[in-house]
């Protein structure tokens, strides 16, 4: 099995599998308790939240864990909103974001807050004029990827947070894809509010973390209420192993950009290089605004649900999520202008820290094998 | 519900193997076509009829595996049937592939190719 869904999920770094091995060897302490153990504990969350604010080049203080970045940007979106909630009730998105904020956004419209869902542009891109003119005197918030999870391109969000603070709406950036690919410092990005992901760079699963600018520093309304963990705003009982896992992961992920992301764009170059052998195919999204790791391919003339068939030994993402009944070709694909048959007829790649040119090359062979055999079987 | 993987080992060898796929070209032969285009399925029957019965046989189609592998069942088993015995049971094709409810439609766009084949024959002796 060649694994290419590292946009997926992505497999436990053995150094960070090392850090939490040590912290689950550690004497049980609860990072609150004033005793030595429960010190302990606390001195371990604190380094993997500093480790986690050196990748963003924010203060410690800024980083506040949470489940993973679903979590994140329900607290940010609907904790922003709500306490924002005087001011004014419209709220801003983009039709290709994640359905962790478009179901989030959803829940604000059935709260009495208006929505605007922009329309990318044929490449996945949504300009900060664009965003210029959605915003409205009653705009409070404007939640905008940094990378599609789906086609892997990069929103210029530095412009677009240009518009949102010159307007006065708070700006959230999902980062979930973005950290270890793509170069950014909470200043750079100028986002009051980022989601992060810890399993999505080689971390563990059921962690995460939400930025929140310090300065000025956003008014959020918790969605938990329990106990004053993590400045109130996400109270419960941190764990510790998993914590101490997503700081280390950020730590590497650190470490390792310089020489991963060129690599990875390495591999995802040479894979569509490679697909290119077959005609009536078409990347979807940006080629220039794209991160290193995700490539998406439409392929003319087959059927998706047989293609992913025909490929039993690649890991990798369709452009349809099968629920009841047919499967639903990729909304964000459709967002683009691609119809239902091309949507559906079309795969994600994503590379990750594991992933081998050779396996981009035995990969790629599957692939234009299977498109070549389906197309030779249709009609004309 | 249709959950993707969860394919029958008939399915998989149908699929794989699609016996009698191809197309048919000469004066004997005929073709009967179907296209869905909600979800692009599209379905091509190919007939040789001599004397009143399949010559030859094949299929070309773009679809799901289910609709592969039902053409991939069928057609090989017309050859040697007379033209009007032909006939495409979904329920049939259903019960041997194993198949989700909501694969119908494609089963009926075969029905639907090899009507237009049938009707096409007339003439042919």
């Amino acid at each position: 099995m060649i694994y290419l869904d590292h946009a997926a999920t992505s497999s436990l770094d053995p150094v960070v599998r090392e850090a939490m091995e040590a912290a689950l060897r550690q004497a049980a302490g609860n990072p609150n308790s004033l005793h030595a153990a429960g010190r302990a504990a606390r001195v371990r969350i604190e380094a993997a939240r500093a480790q986690v604010a050196t990748v963003l080049q924010t203060e410690p203080e800024s980083i506040v864990f949470t489940s993973g970045a679903t979590e994140s940007d329900n607290l940010a979106i609907l904790g922003a909103a709500r306490a924002a909630r005087t001011r004014g009730l419209h709220v801003v998105t983009a039709k290709t974001e994640h359905r962790a904020v478009l179901d989030v956004v959803s829940a604000l419209a059935r709260e009495g807050f208006s929505t605007t869902l922009l329309k990318p542009d044929a490449e996945g891109l949504i300009s900060a004029a664009v965003v210029e003119q959605a915003v409205r005197p009653d705009t409070v918030l404007l939640s905008m990827m940094l990378v599609n999870n789906e086609t892997g391109v990069v929103q210029d969000i530095e412009a677009i947070a240009a518009v949102c603070h010159r307007r006065g709406v708070l700006l959230h950036v999902d980062a979930a894809q973005a950290v270890g690919r793509v170069p950014f410092t909470a200043a750079s990005l100028g986002a009051d509010l980022i989601s992060l992901s810890s399993h999505k760079i080689h971390g563990p699963m059921g962690v995460g973390a939400l930025y929140i600018r310090q300065n000025p520093r956003p008014a959020l309304v918790p969605l938990l209420f329990g106990g004053g963990q993590e400045h109130a705003l996400r109270p419960g009982t941190l764990p510790v192993h998993q914590i101490v896992g997503m700081g280390m992961a950020y730590a590497r992920a650190h470490e390792l950009a310089d020489h991963e992301i060129p690599r990875l764009a390495g591999l995802t170059q040479r894979l569509w290089r490679r697909l290119q052998a077959l005609p009536a195919i078409h990347l979807n999204g940006s080629i220039r605004y794209r991160a290193p790791h995700i490539l998406n391919v439409s392929f003319v003339g087959v059927d998706g649900e047989a293609l992913r068939y025909a490929l039993p030994d690649l890991a990798l993402s369709s452009g349809s999520a099968c629920s009841a009944g047919d499967p639903e070709s990729s909304y964000v694909l459709r967002a683009l202008g691609r119809d239902d048959a091309l949507a559906q007829a079309s795969l994600r790649f994503s590379v990750g820290r594991t992933t081998t040119e050779t396996e981009i090359d035995e990969a790629a062979l599957a692939v234009v094998a299977a498109v070549t055999r389906l197309r030779a079987l249709a009609p004309p | 519900m249709t959950h993707e993987g969860a394919y029958s080992a008939v399915v998989e060898r149908l699929f794989m193997e699609t016996p009698c796929a191809g197309a048919l070209v000469g004066p004997e032969c005929v073709i009967g076509e179907a296209v869905d285009r909600l979800t692009g399925t599209h379905v091509r029957v190919h007939l040789q009829v001599h004397q009143g019965h399949v010559a030859q046989a094949r299929y070309q189609v773009r679809g799901c595996p289910y609709t592969i592998a039902a053409l991939a069942f069928l057609v090989p088993a017309w050859v040697g049937s007379p033209v009007a015995s032909l006939q495409v049971s979904a329920d049939q094709l259903h019960r041997i592939l194993d198949a989700p409810a909501d694969r119908r439609g494609r089963f009926l766009l075969i029905e639907d190719a090899l009507r237009a084949a049938v009707g096409a024959c007339t003439g042919i002796t």
